[in-house]
């Protein structure tokens, strides 16, 4: 495929300011939660970012969603730089663009109806009847499962998976070119997870919508994403399609989250790889390989000098010394 | 919901019942009445032909009886004081006032207090936010009563802009409904902002944001309906002590409303005027906590079908 | 020669200036320019009864508010304090004192065109304070002043101009009890046929030089000119006249400084700041209060059933405590020269105030002695030391331990300085003070009427009356603060009570005066002046007597600015 990919993230860095005082703020340090990472997404195609928690990924997708503004670097839709945007370009953008958060208790308001949760991106970002807006929102309901009769009623009458069913509704109703997924299943019951999952595959293979999939459960992870990037304290160490990442991790980090998780079957013993300490914190990353000190296999110079993205095989990066 | 306001009508009547006890039993528990109805120089004749005349002189849950058959219907005696009026004719007569007061004040501190605390919490820890911290410390420690004369002093007698007292046009009203509401705005700037902060963290902001949606439709439409509820219990409880708290700044300004005559009634032990006084009072608190009981379950659905 | 050409041309020049000057000050005399301001505002402290009907509770001190409209039979000229005609043109008394012959004024007419003043007036005027049931009266009379109104037990009719009061005892103190000083203001008869009582609150008529306008419960009163002018006082100055009830303080100073009222009352430590702006002080011409501090517990009178002797409020008998130091006279007298009064007044009435030596008697009226004012320093007057020597003579070389109430005197604010100061006084003698703050209506009053008030000082500020009326009230419990009793002062009142003729009252009188004096029956204090403030540009001067029954009166007195300059 050489059309130009739906979203390209290229060297994206994102530095908070630590500030200090009462009435005016010293800024005496920087958490650097996402430091110069990239990759592309293509139509139809789900990315999955994993990483243990304050890796940066919910940044990135912050940044993508336009809920932050990136300290460098730039983000394309459709090669359309995704932070300039004003006015009609930027509707079309939002139109473009949706999301489903996490917590499905959270993630609606409480104060309106269901129906007016879903139709809530048309209303605002395009000119449309009532009966038009009220057509689209009974037809996306369906396809996420929901009949009209729900439409009228408030979201604490509903239960968790069907929540996050009208998220995914909401998202759906101005057809998305894209949407981020950040921990869509992690917060409902594990019998629910499965018909959210189809869901959203279904969806994807009906609308051609392209997810940017933000977990750390691996398993929901191989089961809908095409490709996987890893990441570390800010930066990607590793992406690569799916498969290929789980069938043969390369990176230590990436070695050491998989021994991590239960396999698939009870009787499948693995060898555990316990990373010693704790992840370090953004604001004082360490010197060269971000992994450096927890890393069971590092070497001399990955204190000092800050491993490059190596491509090993066609669509299989990595970023250690290992490889290089 | 019908369910819902029944059992709150019904717990506001018992509430008021025991209201009428204490009332009836403290006026006679600080000291023979007529002590404070007549001069010291009255002579002990006439001091039993009022005790028999007011039926003092009868036991004390007879003197209950008759003052609750009598208070159900509305009337609670005359007024000593206040010759030839009632005492519920001159609470009654007084109450339009008071609320004219407490409304404009409330007005006024939500009309200020609203925007000030959506904005503090908006713009957090900038220096808005710092400086709106700082009002909101004055108006909490500033009494009304000494605030009230200073804005006295700097509007009507140096500028002479404004009335200095009394009732009667707008121009009388602004000092002192200025005067009861700016603790309020304090108050209430903070309860804003902290709900407000509280909102805008959730998710569901998050994402209407995501869906497009300007900030400002954001911040009012969304957050600040979701926030809303916190002000609002606060209203219930104030408003008890809107109507007692003007006490002072009526009487600063002369203002003819409840709250100086429950001064005036209690000075001149008038204890007619003050049991009308009281039960109006509880009336009016019970009243407004059930109506922003109710309006609860309107602004939040989850209440509703409890 | 020459001098005496310039002794004439001088005094020819003299006459001529002196023509001129009279000249000139007769025109501006021919002036008659109105006040500058058509309504004059009057901003009280605190209405004592909102209501007109007098006869039903309380003192006359608010008769401020009936003083524009209503008048009495007797006035209190402001400038000699005699009482002189009003609505009474003239009265005489037999000589056993049972008997009035009063003539009325004629040709006075009622407000709302209820007709001419007459008999009938008095007639039924008295009744709604005596008659018992009387019709259409809804609630019964009740006031200190009664039984002395009430001594008049029947009024007979001559004609429409002339009627009889027939007393059931002498009654000398007629005049007091008819005068605006009490409270028998002349409401129309015509009125309450046609109205009912109510119409006395709704619109009152009288005979005034105003008439009742409006009322608005709890702010104001509001009257007019009457539209023909008056019997007595022909135009008076102001188009309408306001009062207004304000009790914080410095809502009342905001009042005038932003001209909102043109004449105040205020307390005395504002008056100084007031003055210092350029507002003028105006007191009463005659002093209307007593300042003194009462001994609890002297109650050295004997109950007599019999001839109904202190047995009111539940007799007396054995309520006395001699182990109570003040019981002693030299105390008493040892506790008066601890006084430093001339510090007191300098500091509290910022002299302002005149002293006083007994209560009740004052210069004008009868009784006074005028030996008091020299024997006065001698027996009363400040001498530490003599105090001392005092207390050890009468056995308390170290002093002793007592107790007085401090509560707030609406009006007399520093009642409770006064207090605190005189604690300090008596500490430099050995007597310790202790301060209790209690409320006068439900803790003071009562333990004042069970006579029980062993071992408590007490600040009062009896207002001015009758002479007889004060005995009765203090000193022969014929009400409830029992200030000093003995058998001796209450014979002393039974036969005055029978006196007819008023030089004898004049000398028992004196004697009963000259009793408690002698007997250092209180802390005399001070005589002090009912202080007003007026906006000098709009107000010239008032001229009220003071004792317009403990209130301020003879409203119609207040006399317009009429000239550019203020009115100094």
């Amino acid at each position: 495929m050489s059309e130009t990919p739906l979203l390209q993230v290229h060297h994206l860095k994102k530095h908070f300011p630590v500030t200090r005082g009462l009435l005016a703020m010293k800024t005496i340090g920087w958490v650097k939660a996402v430091d110069d990472i990239s990759f592309s997404v293509p139509q139809g195609e789900t990315l999955a970012l994993v990483g243990e928690s304050g890796c940066g990924k919910t940044t990135t997708a912050k940044l993508i969603l336009r809920l932050e503004e990136p300290t460098d670097g730039e983000i394309l839709i459709d090669g359309q730089p995704v932070h300039d945007l004003r006015g009609n370009a930027l509707k079309a953008y939002r139109t473009a663009v949706q999301a489903v958060f996490q917590d499905p208790w959270s993630s609606l308001n409480p104060r309106m109806r269901v129906r007016q949760i879903v139709a809530e991106p048309l209303v605002i970002n395009r000119k449309m009847s009532r009966a038009a807006v009220a057509a689209r929102v009974q037809e996306v309901l369906d396809s996420v499962g929901l009949r009209p009769q729900q439409a009228n009623l408030y979201p604490h009458e509903f239960s968790g998976g069907q929540r996050q069913r009208i998220a995914v509704a909401s998202a759906l109703i101005s057809q998305p070119k894209l949407i981020i997924l950040d921990e869509p299943v992690s917060a409902l019951d594990v019998s629910i997870r499965a018909q959210i999952m189809n869901l959203l595959v279904d969806l994807q293979q009906a609308y051609h919508v392209s997810y940017v999939l933000i977990a750390h459960h691996l398993a929901t992870t191989r089961y809908m994403a095409h490709e996987v990037a890893v990441m570390y304290l800010g930066k990607i160490v590793e992406r690569a399609r799916t498969e290929a990442l789980f069938t043969e991790p390369l990176h230590p980090y990436t070695r050491a989250l998989f021994s991590a998780a239960l396999p698939g079957h009870p009787d499948i013993t693995r060898e555990e790889i316990i990373l010693p300490g704790e992840v370090p914190s953004p604001i004082n990353p360490p010197s060269g390989c971000r992994f450096h000190t927890r890393c069971p296999v590092a070497q001399s110079q990955c204190a000092e000098i800050e491993p490059e993205e190596t491509d090993i095989a066609p669509g299989h990066m990595v970023a250690c010394h290992l490889y290089n | 919901m019908q369910r819902y306001i029944i059992i709150r009508l019904l717990q506001s009547l018992l509430a008021l019942w025991v209201m009428s006890l204490i009332v009836f039993g403290l006026a006679r528990v600080t000291g023979d009445p007529i002590d404070a109805l007549l001069p010291i120089e009255a002579t002990l004749e006439e001091r039993e032909t009022i005790r028999r005349n007011w039926g003092l002189d009868k036991p004390l849950h007879t003197q209950y009886l008759v003052f609750l058959s009598k208070a159900v219907r509305g009337d609670f005696g005359n007024s000593w004081k206040w010759q030839g009026h009632t005492a519920m004719g001159l609470v009654l007569a007084r109450l339009p006032a008071t609320l004219e007061l407490a409304g404009v004040a409330i007005a006024i501190s939500i009309v200020l207090a609203l925007p000030l605390g959506v904005l503090a919490a908006v713009k957090k820890d900038t220096l808005f936010d710092s400086v709106g911290k700082m009002v909101a410390l004055l108006g909490q420690s500033l009494p009304a009563f000494w605030l009230g004369i200073i804005l006295m002093w700097i509007f009507a007698v140096m500028l002479g802009w404004l009335p200095t007292s009394g009732r009667g046009g707008i121009s009388r009203l602004i000092l002192p409904a200025v005067s009861l509401g700016w603790f309020q705005v304090a108050v209430i700037m903070r309860l804003v902002r902290s709900a407000m902060l509280d909102v805008l963290d959730s998710e569901f902001v998050k994402l209407t944001r995501v869906k497009g949606l300007s900030e400002w439709k954001v911040i009012w439409k969304h957050c600040l309906r979701n926030a809303a509820i916190v002000p609002l219990t606060y209203f219930a409880i104030n408003a008890g002590v809107l109507m007692t708290g003007s006490v002072v700044i009526e009487n600063v300004f002369v203002w003819p409303g409840t709250g100086r005559l429950a001064l005036e009634a209690i000075q001149a032990r008038d204890f007619q005027v003050v049991q009308a006084i009281v039960i109006i009072f509880a009336t009016v608190f019970l009243f407004a906590n059930l109506i922003v009981d109710i309006l609860y379950a309107y602004l939040d659905p989850r209440i509703r079908y409890q | 020669m020459r001098q005496a050409r310039l002794r004439q041309s001088a005094g020819l020049f003299m006459v001529l200036m002196l023509l001129s000057l009279a000249f000139l000050g007769g025109d501006a005399q021919a002036q008659t320019r109105e006040a500058k301001v058509d309504r004059l505002v009057i901003g009280l402290i605190n209405p004592f009864r909102d209501y007109f009907r007098a006869w039903i509770s309380g003192t006359p001190d608010h008769n401020i508010q009936h003083d524009p409209i209503l008048e009495w039979l007797i006035e209190i000229d402001p400038d000699t304090g005699q009482y002189v005609p009003w609505l009474a043109k003239s009265w005489e008394m037999t000589p056993d004192g049972r008997l009035w012959r009063v003539k009325l004024q004629e040709g006075v007419n009622y407000h709302q065109d209820y007709g001419e003043f007459t008999a009938k007036d008095v007639v039924h005027n008295h009744a709604l304070w005596c008659e018992a049931n009387y019709p259409g009266r809804a609630d019964p009379p009740s006031s200190a002043y009664r039984t002395g109104i009430c001594t008049v037990e029947r009024v007979e009719v001559i004609n429409d101009y002339e009627v009889l009061m027939h007393c059931k005892e002498p009654c000398l103190d007629f005049e007091f009890y008819y005068s605006e000083a009490a409270n028998v203001m002349m409401f129309s008869k015509a009125q309450w046929d046609k109205e009912g009582e109510m119409g006395y609150e709704r619109k009152p008529a009288g005979t005034g030089p105003y008439e009742f306008k409006e009322r608005k419960l709890g702010q104001s009163v509001l009257y007019e000119r009457a539209p023909t002018p008056h019997w007595k006082h022909g135009v008076v100055d102001w188009k309408e006249l306001m009062m207004t009830w304000t009790i914080e303080e410095s809502t009342r100073y905001a009042q005038l400084l932003a001209g909102e009222t043109h004449l105040t009352e205020v307390n005395k430590d504002l008056v100084d700041q007031l003055v210092s702006r350029g507002y003028k002080l105006v007191r009463s011409r005659g002093t209307a209060q007593q300042i003194q501090i009462v001994f609890g517990g002297l109650y050295f009178g004997t109950e007599d059933p019999q001839t109904g002797r202190y047995t009111e409020h539940g007799g007396i008998t054995g309520k006395l405590d001699p182990s109570e130091p003040w019981t002693k006279k030299k105390v008493r007298q040892a506790m008066n020269k601890a006084i430093n009064r001339e510090e007191l007044l300098e500091v509290l009435y910022k002299n302002r105030a005149d002293y006083m030596y007994v209560h009740g008697y004052y210069p004008d009226l009868p009784g006074w002695d005028p030996t008091w004012e020299q024997r006065f320093p001698e027996m009363y007057g400040y001498d530490p030391q003599a105090a001392q020597r005092l207390l050890r003579e009468a056995g308390y070389p170290n002093g002793f331990k007592a107790k007085a109430w401090l509560f707030p005197f609406a009006g007399a604010p520093e009642l409770i300085p006064l207090v605190e100061a005189v604690q300090i006084q008596l500490l430099d003698v050995g007597i310790e003070l202790r301060l209790e703050e209690a409320d006068l209506v439900s803790t003071i009053a009562p333990i004042w009427r069970a006579r029980k008030a062993h071992g408590y000082l007490a600040a009062v500020p009896p207002s001015k009356k009758a002479v007889e009326a004060q005995i009765a009230v203090f000193n022969a419990g014929k009400a409830g603060i029992h200030q000093f009793e003995t058998d001796e002062i209450y014979r002393m009142w039974e036969e005055l009570k029978q006196l007819a003729d008023p030089t004898e009252r004049d000398v028992l009188l004196r004697k009963i005066g000259n009793y408690k004096f002698e007997n250092f029956e209180i802390i005399p204090l001070f005589n002090v002046f009912i202080e007003v403030v007026v906006d000098p540009n709009i107000v010239d001067d008032w001229a009220f007597p003071g004792w317009d029954g403990g209130d301020i009166g003879h409203t119609w007195r207040i006399t317009a600015c009429k000239q550019e300059e203020p009115c100094r």
